[in-house]
């Protein structure tokens, strides 16, 4: 697993190891059962607040990715299938509603927006590995 | 996948012939009385008393046992080897089981003879340990040697290296993270201390500095759980351990001189599992046969396993490039 920082990144500290534990995920390159280190390591070595790394395992843990309990380390939990698949589309229909909206506020136009989406959704289906 | 032993069956017949004795004595030495002298002092008097099933029971369950690891152990010797040697492991079953035969028949005698005193049965041992060992020496020297399919070489690394330079290059922080902790360390880590403070319990009451070894022993050996945690960082390579992670390796990047993807040989290069030295090489691994091979300003070499070495060297070569 690895997991980086980047200072500059307009995201939210947190959300950048959300994303990337994600991603790792996604690609196969964490497994269930898989370790991650513990909050104090991580927060040591990429120079954050303990809190930061918590708020990232705990944000981890209720979208039940990871499995967290007190006094253990955090281990990658077993990916489950969607149980509602209408739900899981509504839900990600109102993250987009969110991001779209943001993105036709800041003067993007709809193609533009959806050209995004389309290299995105490319890019990750590609990538493999780190 | 269809599990397939490589180490032949046939290599245990002797310890296998050491139990189908044991129960065709026992099945003509019946009728056996109900209750008999089942232990003993320092000078063969008996000192309890109970069924003689319980100690047929007992060692047949301990033969199984030894049967079941000896399988095991040859297993993964067998699995390791590079050119055909003898397995020395290979007697440990006979050793072990005939030993313990040896002291079973004995017993059965004694009981049978309704003698008072016990004498230790080394005449018995000597002639059923003695044959099994014999015997397995013959059918070790027999065994085959398998060669090891050819080794799936190690993938290009190039590509991986160059996204992660981009990733990890200026003053981004990054930390790469794997472990090794197999099924095998959490059994160790927990049933064994469990089997061996509760040993240690019932010792104490009579013999309360063994008890007392044994105790701390047991739950020293709690310390392994967890495994091996290796983690990679812009300054150093660290190694941690067991239950409170304690660092037992600590590579500084600015000392590494060359590092070298290695496949190798547990068993046959360093003897085993965990961490080990073979007089060149520190090894740290809990599983796999592939690694890296780190070679310091020193002189020293550290090698350590990975899960995915290639993921691992492509780390450390991009964080040693994007310096």
């Amino acid at each position: 697993m690895l997991i980086s920082i980047d200072k500059n990144d307009a995201r939210p500290l947190y959300l950048q190891i959300v994303i990337q534990i994600k991603e790792q995920i996604r690609r196969r390159a964490l497994k269930q059962g898989d370790e991650l280190p513990s909050v104090r390591e991580l927060a040591d070595t990429l120079d954050i607040n303990m809190h930061t790394v918590r708020s990232a395992y705990i944000k981890l843990r209720e979208q039940g990715i990871i499995n967290l309990a007190l006094g253990r380390r955090a281990t990658i939990a077993r990916m489950k299938q969607p149980e509602n698949k209408r739900a899981t589309e509504a839900e990600i229909t109102a993250r987009l509603e969110e991001l779209t909206t943001d993105a036709l506020l800041m003067g993007l136009k709809t193609d533009e927006v959806k050209k995004i989406l389309n290299q995105q959704t490319e890019r990750l289906a590609k990538s493999e590995g780190y | 996948m269809k599990f397939r032993l490589s180490n032949p069956l046939w290599t245990h017949l002797p310890v296998f012939a050491i139990l189908v004795t044991l129960v065709v004595y026992t099945i003509i030495s019946i009728p056996l009385p109900a209750e008999v002298a089942i232990h003993f002092d320092f000078h063969g008097q008996p000192d309890n008393y109970g069924s003689p099933w319980i100690m047929f029971g007992l060692i047949l369950g301990i033969l199984v046992i030894f049967m079941i690891v000896s399988i095991i152990i040859d297993e993964v010797w067998v699995r390791n080897e590079r050119k055909k040697s003898f397995n020395w492991f290979c007697l440990m079953d006979e050793l072990f089981g005939g030993f313990m035969a040896g002291i079973y028949i004995g017993h059965i005698q004694y009981i049978k003879a309704g003698d008072v005193n016990f004498t230790f049965p080394w005449g018995m041992i000597g002639i059923v340990a003695g044959s099994a060992i014999v015997l397995a020496i013959i059918l070790e020297l027999m065994r085959p040697f398998q060669p090891k399919p050819t080794a799936i070489p190690f993938s290009d690394t190039k590509v991986m290296e160059k996204e992660l330079e981009q990733r990890i290059k200026g003053n981004t922080k990054f930390i790469y993270w794997s472990s090794q902790n197999p099924f095998w360390v959490s059994l160790l880590s927990i049933v064994l201390p469990f089997i061996m403070v509760t040993g240690a319990i019932i010792l104490g009451f009579t013999l309360w500095w063994a008890g007392l070894i044994l105790g701390i022993s047991g739950a020293s050996m709690i310390m392994m759980y967890g495994g091996l945690r290796v983690s990679v960082t812009k300054e150093a390579i660290t190694v941690s351990f067991g239950m409170l992670g304690s660092k037992v390796l600590t590579l500084k990047t600015s000392e590494i001189t060359s590092m070298e993807l290695k496949e190798f040989s547990p068993i046959a290069d360093f003897g085993g599992y965990g961490i080990r030295f073979n007089g060149k090489v520190t090894a740290y691994y809990l599983r796999g046969s592939r690694g890296i091979e780190f070679t310091l300003l020193n002189g020293k070499k550290y090698l350590i396993g990975s899960d995915r070495p290639e993921e691992f060297y492509a780390v450390v070569q991009a964080m040693v490039k994007g310096k």
